[in-house]
């Protein structure tokens, strides 16, 4: 075949040239009008808010937690702008952009955020424009004022509607699930909560909240609502609740409303926000058809009056106009729909492609139900206590069984799981907790031994904290020895013995021709462990919360400033002349090559 | 006839003659494989013919499986912590343990490094005395010799060919029940270690009481130094290998020893040697003069300045004409000798005019096993002085403590039946490694009880009715003497691997030998007896020689740290009582045959113990550069229009084609693979032992069984039991071809075309056109810097008496090149500027006048950086993989040329050519100076090795590493049941910082970079900065003459710098601006004028 430009895809004859340039040009115009009424048509429904979340996610995310109410390594970010309203607007801006140096220079409100947030400094994002900073704080109102909860209360919880209130899911599995469905709509033990507000409407909430903390207390009383339930459902007692707070209660109330996520949202996303401006799309697409419409006509219209003209100055070469499906539909187009599917295929397939391994929002079920949550979160463990590695190696280092035993010593029985997760430490590593003291020659023990060693453990600990009687304390720990048994061995691996190491799963896997070294981002990058693995201390089960691509490296390196002032990087001469002299506000990872294939690769 | 041909460099004889197919490899990065043979039309793979359809069904397959892998689950991975971690191990960091590997007679002072409990790499062990942190090839591959899956993972009974494994409470049983005193005998090879010594002394004492432990205790060397031990006992009452100091030496004669590559301590003498050969600085420098006689190249000949040849049966007559000559100009007798042939004579005597002009000053080492030499080597040394100065016996080496004899008696004990046990340790191979090892196969069988303690199987343990395995090395404790008051100690640093995964497991031979005496002196009871039992010798023999610990837990605790421990000594004086006119007339006697065919050691398959290491089958011979097999070295001659081998053989060598011929010597025929070798002497012929093993691993699993040909029973007895390294020989003509040449001399060759002595470029003699038609285009463009392209700077050289002349021509060539480059469309020095005068900017030295080609950085490569054993088979195909290679180069005239080694490795370009033709950038360029790879990115269209003026970048033609999803694609070596290096055990070998290559990828030296980056992130670690010096790469390290210096050369105090300032240095390849990283230091001799002329 002969080699011809690209441009034969859209020219037929060459032969006809003074056509050919007439119809090209029109071509060119229909192409270009109808590019323009493409990009207005999907250009700019809600730049800002859209533009602020991914902003808000590269840059604020990995401190502020996303919720906007809790904190997290920095403070919950909703109503910032009001907070910030007895200063000038410039304050909060200079603010986020370099918050060390307003804290230096003594700015009142400066000091007293960082007075409240443990004097821990706002990390610099000079790069910020104005515009990026009016599109986060755009953002952040939109998540916080689509909340759910009246604002009036004073709540805790509560999710933006739309979206699963997650806090109120994991009270409601933990609270209520063994009774009450989780669809909402129908009976088990108990009845559907769906719609339980309302049926208690006529009565004051605190009602509402008695009844979930003590339903017996309220019947004995003879509320009518509640002698109602009561009628229908006894001698079925509900389950005092005792321990939930008005919040929780709250929360779980909440999670019934909207027990399935309305909105499209991954895990690890901020969840979308209800759009403050109304959609314009539809005005858009309206107008682009119209205005196809008008370009459609024109050009028949063009055509038309060329062919009329051809035809009076006698010249029969000119054909006929092709009419207006023959316009739309023709070689061209056709042409140009399929390089355009295919060009749209391929940056799909690419784009996919790249999150096809990615193991985002992995969350495994791991053999002991370790909470990071109650360790890191509420015992505020520092993390590199039991991820030791992390200080100095490539790896974190999972900890190991005496790492855990420092604690767990002592601490032998859990505040959530009781024996049932901490005897799997005991039976792995040899230790009794009966008797305070390791067993010796475990390793030669046989199975039954073992057994009956933890078993008496567990049984003695039902009884003494009144779970159990003596003999559903057998029960129980029959039951837990399986659990201890499954999470010890590996009867696949041929690993049969319960003494020896826990097989964890690993959650965070770089591929093989990836080096990834904690030491470097730690002790040298002086990162936090949450910019990564996200607010790990509220998390009862970890998942990955990065998705860990190679575009998601390559991007912090590229916004993360250098740990400069470390003596290591004295030889860069330049960058620290250019830094001095005010030339270059900071040093950027990939400033000092960073992004170079041979820094994690080889 | 065109005998000297002093200004040019070559690497063979096609190159010198323009064969056109030389000049067509020397132009192409991939070089067709040689054509198709009959047995190549077999493969399968070969004979694939592909058309649409197969295309189709091939792109239909791939993107089907594409979908159902992308569609599968990901797979879930566990994370096993320790139960209780210990103390000093944290995973991800490296630790490192002072040990000391110990193989018969050889030995280096080594640090292990150990990630997650598992040795992965061998580092030498810089407080060591005796081997200075140097490394040989051997110490760096025998890491994987830990790993093999041929090792015995418990005790064997052998059972008519049959192995039954059995129990060690068994194995006791049966042995002690047999064991009933009477004639109990062990077999070693040289044993070096004191409590070795002290375990056999006590198990002598329990079965052979008022024996002493030499009665029991037979050692032999494979490859001997008997007459040393015997002419030393004779001349001075010490039975032992005295310590040369080869950097006192300002003249050294060398009498067929290959003291740099095999002999005795190579890693001490090539450090030592290169201590007076080195040039500093070039003013001030006093080089040492180095003459080698030999006949054919030894790695040692090929360092020397001069060669001269002599046929081996006239050695003795060339050391009695030295003699002689230095007995008449310093009055003494002189002794009856065989006439030499004038010119050589007249060569001797002028080296005996050096060396008396350098007496106390000078050494004279000999290789002969024939006692009556040694005696004459000893007087001469003797007579110059030498004594006290060079040579000494105060730390003597005990090195080689086997003599001939001992065991031959014991074959005669043995077939007379008057043998009642013998114990054959690790290492000894007798039924292999004997000239009359049949003999020997023989004998065995009469004995009541014979039990080997090998590791492997071994033709020896194929005769022996019990194998209680041992340890290896790293798996041991144990200590070694290589020198008198110098002591090494040896500790694990890994578990026993097999009895750690539940199989009966392996057991040290002292710890047995112990068991079977009842010894009191072992704690059975201890968790680690041996330990125990080394650390009791030592709190007896070590701790009272030294002042500075008084409790002897320290002593051990620091001696097990440093690794290393130095007794004082009684120094030792000696005086000559030899009787050298007996002497003279023991010497061998020249022999009239035509052909004579001399038999060495290989710097990489030493005697055969290190068979089933292919990290070591795939280092080329440094000198023939071979790889899986010995060849028989045939000299070559310029006839005046081409150039002959020996029977006009190997005319096709450079189509990777040898002819096979058949060797004839002491009446015994072995077909053998010939090789043509400059420098071989006419008249003569060599080949190495080791080779030709008959069984070296379990069935299925061996990988050095039947490679090469085995010629140990060609060797002979002299009068005196000591076996002749030589012999008579007849070479048939072609009896067959080789079609698996496995010969790497022409593969990525680069560099060197086509240009004459006179300057001119030589013309293809059927066209009568110059070769390189190309870049002479090229040339007339880049407006007539003509020496660019064609001569191009890959070696200098020179001599240091005229080194002013070097000096000026590299200067010249170097601004020539420069003024080349300044042309440059590239803006190099901006980026000089801007980023590579930032931080760091890596760059190495090496320098050629200390690369002695022993081969440690090739093997210490290939260990760091998981480099795949691709086999005989991918080598011959132009495959092998292997990072950093060393070029031979010839120069000087063809009979006796003199060769320089240069270790070639991806130059580091800041201007890389390979750079700027990746289609998917998969290699760039880092403002370190790094040229790096990402290896994920590559699609293999290897345009960039094509464009690699260095011919560094190596392709993944198949999954040499296994780590394709599918096994079709695996090589086999040595018909494995597995691909080598698919087995878990090889794989704990593997680095785990550096990726494993798969298919299709192109892969080359990266500087090390991980460990570039860890030395960055320690640095950053402890918040300072990092040293100029402070990296160091794994090529480095090995190196036992320090001639490669890694380091950042934006730090002007450091030492590569220094190196690199130097006059002598210069980049390969300069005049094409690539701007290269690593520069070399020329080649430097000192010639003797009176023997050049």
């Amino acid at each position: 075949m002969e080699r011809r430009p690209l441009t034969f895809l859209f020219y037929k004859q060459p032969k006809h040239l003074i056509k050919m340039v007439s119809k090209s040009l029109f071509n060119k115009t229909w192409l270009i009008l109808s590019l323009m009424v493409f990009s207005v048509a999907t250009g700019f429904a809600q730049a800002d808010v859209k533009a602020g979340k991914t902003l808000f996610r590269d840059n604020c995310a990995s401190c502020h937690n996303k919720d906007m109410k809790t904190k997290l390594v920095g403070p919950g970010l909703a109503g910032v702008q009001d907070r910030w309203k007895d200063f000038p607007k410039e304050d909060l801006y200079s603010w986020i952009r370099n918050a060390p140096k307003m804290i230096e220079s003594g700015h009142k409100k400066a000091v007293e955020v960082f007075e409240a947030n443990n004097k821990l400094p706002m990390t610099a994002f000079e790069s910020l424009s104005d515009d990026d900073i009016s599109n986060i704080l755009a953002y952040i109102d939109a998540i916080a004022s689509g909340k759910g909860v009246g604002g009036g209360a004073k709540s805790t919880g509560g999710a933006p509607s739309g979206g699963v209130n997650k806090e109120g899911k994991k009270l409601f599995r933990d609270n209520c699930a063994a009774c009450h469905n989780k669809d909402m709509k129908t009976k088990m033990t108990g009845p559907a909560l769906g719609g339980v507000q309302e049926r208690w409407a006529d009565y004051p909430k605190e009602d509402l909240y008695a009844w979930i903390r003590n339903s017996q207390d309220l019947i004995d009383k003879g509320h009518p609502r509640a002698m109602e339930v009561w009628n229908e459902y006894k001698p079925v007692q509900m389950t005092p609740f005792q321990n939930l707070s008005d919040a929780d209660i709250e929360n779980i109330l909440d999670y019934i409303e909207h027990p399935v996520e309305a909105a499209v949202s991954t895990p690890g996303e901020p969840l979308s926000p209800e759009e403050p401006q109304k959609d314009n799309t539809w005005l858009y697409a309206g107008l682009a058809i119209l205005l196809l419409f008008v370009a459609l006509v024109l050009s028949q219209i063009n055509g038309r009056l060329r062919y009329n003209a051809a035809l009076k100055s006698g010249d029969s070469s000119v054909l006929p106009p092709p009419g207006i499906w023959g316009t739309i539909w023709n070689r061209n187009t056709r042409t140009a729909l399929i390089f355009a599917l295919f060009l749209f295929g391929s940056y799909k397939m690419v784009r996919d492609a790249v999150l096809l391994s990615s193991q985002r929002g992995y969350q495994p079920v791991q053999p002991i139900n370790f909470s990071h949550k109650i360790h890191a979160g509420d015992q505020h463990i520092d993390c590199k206590f039991c991820h030791d590695g992390a200080r100095r190696s490539k790896h974190s280092v999972i900890p190991s069984g005496n790492t855990c035993m420092l604690c767990h010593k002592a601490i032998k029985y859990g505040s959530k799981d009781g024996t049932k997760e901490l005897t799997k430490i005991y039976a792995s590593v040899g230790f009794d907790p009966s008797e305070g003291k390791y067993i010796e020659n475990y390793d030669q023990l046989s199975e039954e031994d073992i057994e009956k060693i933890f078993t008496k453990w567990i049984v003695s600990q039902a009884i003494e904290k009144g779970e159990a009687s003596a003999s559903e304390a057998q029960q129980i720990a029959e039951k837990q020895w399986k659990g201890i048994k499954t999470a010890l061995t590996n009867p696949d691996n041929g690993d049969f013995k319960i003494q020896g190491p826990v097989e964890w799963i690993k959650i965070h896997n770089l591929p093989d021709h990836v080096f990834y070294s904690h030491a470097q981002h730690v002790t040298a990058g002086k990162l936090e462990c949450q910019t990564c693995h996200g607010p790990i201390e509220e998390m009862d089960v970890v998942e990955q919360y990065a998705p860990l691509t190679m575009g998601w490296c390559v991007n912090c390196h590229r916004q993360t400033d250098v740990q400069f002032d470390n003596e290591y990087y004295k030889s860069y001469e330049l960058l620290h002349k250019e830094l001095k002299e005010g030339k270059r506000e900071s040093v950027k990872v990939a400033d000092i090559g960073g992004t170079e294939c041979q820094k994690c690769h080889y | 006839m065109m005998k000297k041909n002093n200004k040019k460099v070559w690497v063979g004889a096609e190159q010198l003659t323009n064969h056109p197919a030389y000049v067509k490899a020397a132009n192409n990065e991939f070089t067709e494989v040689p054509p198709i043979t009959e047995q190549l039309k077999d493969d399968s793979i070969v004979d694939v013919t592909s058309n649409r359809r197969d295309f189709l069904k091939y792109l239909g397959f791939g993107v089907g499986t594409a979908v159902v892998a992308a569609g599968c689950d990901i797979p879930v991975r566990k994370s096993i912590p320790y139960v209780n971690k210990p103390e000093q191990i944290v995973p991800g960091v490296a630790t490192y343990y002072a040990s000391s590997f110990v193989s018969g007679g050889d030995y280096c002072a080594v640090l292990v490094k150990t990630r997650e409990g598992r040795p992965i790499k061998i580092e030498g062990n810089s407080f060591s005395k005796v081997t200075k942190g140097g490394t040989s090839a051997r110490a760096q591959a025998s890491v994987l010799s830990l790993y093999d899956t041929s090792r015995f993972q418990g005790p064997v009974k052998i059972n008519a060919g049959s192995n039954e494994e059995m129990s060690w409470a068994d194995l006791d049983k049966a042995v002690m029940a047999k064991l009933k005193g009477g004639n109990v005998r062990i077999i070693a090879n040289t044993v070096m270690s004191p409590s070795s010594k002290a375990a056999m002394r006590a198990f002598a004492e329990r079965y052979a009481p008022n024996s002493k432990l030499e009665d029991v205790l037979v050692m032999y060397d494979p490859i001997s130094s008997s007459a040393i031990l015997e002419a030393n006992e004779e001349s001075f009452g010490q039975k032992v290998v005295p310590d040369y100091h080869f950097d006192k030496a300002k003249v050294i004669v060398s009498f067929d020893a290959d003291f740099l590559g095999t002999w005795i301590s190579p890693i001490e003498y090539a450090a030592d040697y290169i201590v007076n050969r080195r040039i500093d600085d070039v003013k001030k420098t006093k080089m040492s003069r180095h003459y080698q006689i030999e006949s054919h190249v030894s790695l040692t000949g090929s360092n020397a300045d001069h060669r001269i040849l002599v046929k081996p049966s006239a050695q003795g007559a060339a050391i009695a004409t030295l003699y002689n000559a230095l007995a008449s100009k310093l009055g003494f007798s002189s002794v009856s000798a065989p006439k030499m042939d004038a010119k050589t004579t007249k060569k001797i005597n002028a080296i005996a005019k050096d060396l008396l002009a350098n007496r106390g000053t000078s050494l004279v080492v000999s290789g002969s096993n024939n006692k009556g030499e040694q005696i004459l080597i000893n007087a001469i040394n003797a007579a110059l002085g030498n004594y006290g100065h060079t040579l000494e016996f105060t730390n003597a080496s005990l090195q080689r403590q086997g003599t001939d004899q001992p065991i031959q008696r014991l074959i005669k004990d043995m077939k007379s039946g008057s043998v009642s046990a013998v114990f054959i340790m690790d290492g000894a191979n007798p039924a292999y490694d004997l000239p009359n090892s049949s003999e020997f196969v023989e004998a065995i069988k009469k004995v009541g009880l014979s039990v080997s303690f090998a590791g492997l199987p071994t033709e020896t343990t194929a005769v022996c009715q019990y194998v209680a395995p041992t340890h290896h090395y790293l798996e041991s404790w144990g200590d070694v003497e290589p020198k008198r008051g110098h002591l090494s100690l040896i500790q694990p640093t890994i578990q026993p691997i097999f009895a750690a995964v539940g199989k009966e497991g392996t057991r040290q031979a002292e710890e047995s030998l112990l068991i079977w005496a009842g010894s009191e002196m072992l704690d059975t009871r201890a968790e680690q007896p041996y330990l125990e039992f080394v650390k009791q010798v030592w709190r007896g023999n070590m701790f009272g020689s030294q002042g500075k610990y008084t409790d002897f837990q320290a002593f051990w605790d620091a001696t097990l740290h440093d690794g290393v421990f130095e007794m004082a000594q009684d120094s030792v004086e000696v005086t000559f009582a030899g009787d050298v006119n007996k002497a003279a007339s023991m010497i061998r006697k020249p022999g009239n045959s035509e052909l004579e065919v001399s038999f060495f050691e290989t710097v990489n398959m030493g005697n055969g113990t290190y068979a089933n290491n292919p990290w070591l089958q795939e280092m080329p011979d440094p000198v023939h550069r071979g790889v899986w097999g010995n060849y028989l070295a045939i000299p070559i001659k310029w006839n005046g229009e081409d150039f002959e081998a020996l029977n006009g053989l190997n005319k096709m060598e450079i189509y990777s084609e040898a002819d096979i011929v058949e060797l004839t010597a002491n009446q015994v025929t072995n077909r053998i693979s010939a090789i043509r070798q400059f420098g071989q002497m006419a008249g003569t012929v060599a080949t190495a032992l080791g080779y030709g093993r008959s069984a070296t691993g379990k069935r299925g699993k061996e990988l050095g069984e039947q490679v090469g040909t085995n010629v140990y029973p060609m060797l002979t007895f002299d009068a005196n039991g000591n076996i002749q390294y030589y012999a008579e020989a007849t070479v048939s003509n072609k009896v067959a071809t080789d079609k698996e040449f496995a010969f790497v001399q022409y593969h990525h060759s680069m560099g060197l075309t086509t240009k004459g002595d006179d300057g001119e470029v030589m013309k293809d003699t059927k066209t009568g056109k110059d070769f390189n038609i190309d870049e002479k285009a090229i040339m007339i463009l880049a407006d007539g810097f003509q020496g660019g392209l064609v001569d191009r700077s890959v070696l200098y050289h020179g001599d240091i008496n005229e080194i002013d002349e070097t000096l000026e021509k590299i200067k010249h060539k170097r601004a020539e090149a420069a003024e080349l480059n300044s042309k440059t469309l590239y803006p190099y020095e901006e980026y000089k500027e801007k980023f590579y005068s930032q931080g760091q900017h890596w760059a190495m030295h090496i320098d050629m006048n200390s690369c002695i080609g022993c081969g440690a950085c090739q093997v210490a490569c290939v260990a760091e950086n998981n480099v795949p054993v691709v086999g005989k088979h991918e080598v011959f195909r132009h495959h092998e993989m292997t990072w950093l290679r060393i070029d031979r180069y010839f120069y000087g005239d063809y009979e006796t040329p003199n060769v320089a080694f240069q270790p070639m490795l991806c130059q580091h370009c800041d201007n890389a050519p390979c750079e700027n033709v990746c289609p998917v950038a998969a290699t760039s360029h880092s403002s370190e100076g790094l040229n790096q790879m990402a290896y994920n990115r590559c699609i293999g269209t290897r345009y960039c090795a094509n464009n690699c003026p260095y011919k560094v970048r190596r392709f993944n033609w198949l999954d040499y590493t296994t780590a394709d999803l599918f096994p079709i694609n695996e090589p086999q070596v040595a018909d494995e049941d597995l691909p080598f290096g698919a087995d878990n055990l090889t794989r704990m070998v593997l680095n785990p910082d550096v990726t494993i290559r798969s298919r299709g990828v192109i892969e080359k030296c990266s500087f090390c970079v991980q460990r570039i980056q860890e030395g960055k992130l320690n640095a950053k670690k402890e918040n300072r900065e990092l040293g100029g010096n402070e990296v160091k790469t794994a090529c480095q390290t090995a190196c036992p003459t320090q001639a490669i210096v890694f380091g950042d050369d934006n730090q002007k105090d450091s030492h590569v710098v220094e190196r690199i300032e130097r006059p002598l240095t210069y980049r390969v390849l300069e005049e094409i601006n690539v701007q290269s990283s690593i520069f070399y230091g020329a080649r430097v001799t000192n010639k003797n004028e009176e023997l050049e002329a």
